[in-house]
């Protein structure tokens, strides 16, 4: 799985040192915030987004795993809940950053807040989960059934609990009317935060998957075992 | 907002401060991955001819 050549590699690197700079020093910060606290949003959203896509993947390559039996599945499955435990820690704390300088209290409760909190949780134990069954055929068949039945939670946790409840959480990207309300610099380095963002995910991921059917195999050679 | 939170304008010194260290970070990173990504890939390199999966 090659997704970002050595080109790819050279433009995402650079890419995201521009983006570091505009984030800072192009776009101006938004009306209605406290001081610069809205340049957060470079970073936050891409980090809760790309969460939400490695859990989708993570639910994905779970399905296919039950379906095919296929043990590849299962590593694909596993990096990605990982990575998506990884970006969902990274999105709290940026929000929870966002919160000092905004309500001047680091954790208040907020729906976001607590609904964030749940989805480590339940995340969490997905990877608690597969460190606790050391036979790899079942560890894979109880990780994706848990995987498919923790997806379910993501939508709800992620998009239904913050709009149900009154909340602190400034207005999503795509407001309750639509559209994306920022001035043109800001939306600028936004979306290209994003792309970079995912970009730097699809490789950090590929990455992982390679590195854990690696150890996969390392670990099938050594208990003599050749099911791979 | 609360009455006390930080209302303070944030010089341009300052921010060119935050996103320079932000670019050092970014690049110890990025350096860090490019490594991982050369270790993994001779790793496969060396399994490849053992084991053909």
């Amino acid at each position: 799985m090659k997704v970002l050549g050595s080109v790819g590699k050279v433009v995402l690197g650079v890419g995201m040192a521009v983006i570091l700079w505009a984030a800072f020093l192009y776009a101006h910060p938004a009306e209605s915030f406290v001081g610069e606290s809205s340049r957060i949003v470079f970073f936050h959203v891409p980090t809760a987004w790309i969460s939400a896509l490695a859990f989708l993947l993570a639910a994905w390559h779970s399905a296919l795993y039950l379906k095919t039996r296929k043990i590849e599945r299962d590593d694909a499955a596993a990096s990605a809940a990982r990575l998506g435990v990884l970006f969902c820690v990274l999105a709290t704390v940026t929000g929870s950053l966002f919160a000092k300088v905004m309500w001047n209290s680091y954790w208040n409760w907020d729906p976001r807040q607590t609904s964030i909190v749940l989805l480590l949780l339940v995340y969490g134990a997905y990877l608690g989960l597969r460190q606790a069954i050391e036979e790899p055929e079942r560890r894979a068949t109880l990780s994706a059934a848990y995987a498919l039945v923790a997806f379910a939670t993501v939508p709800f946790l992620m998009f239904a609990v913050p709009r149900m409840y009154a909340s602190l959480h400034p207005d999503t990207v795509i407001n309750a009317r639509g559209k994306v309300e920022m001035s043109p610099d800001i939306k600028l380095v936004f979306f290209t935060s994003m792309i970079a963002f995912t970009a730097l995910f699809a490789w950090m991921y590929a990455l992982d998957v390679k590195a854990t059917r690696l150890v996969r195999r390392l670990e099938e050679r050594a208990a003599g075992g050749h099911t791979a | 907002m609360t009455p006390d939170a930080p209302t303070a304008a944030v010089s341009h010194g300052a921010l060119f401060y935050v996103a320079a260290v932000n670019i050092i970070i970014w690049a110890g990173l990025f350096a860090y991955l490019v490594h991982l990504d050369r270790k993994v890939r001779s790793a496969m390199a060396r399994q490849t001819p053992e084991d053909p999966s």
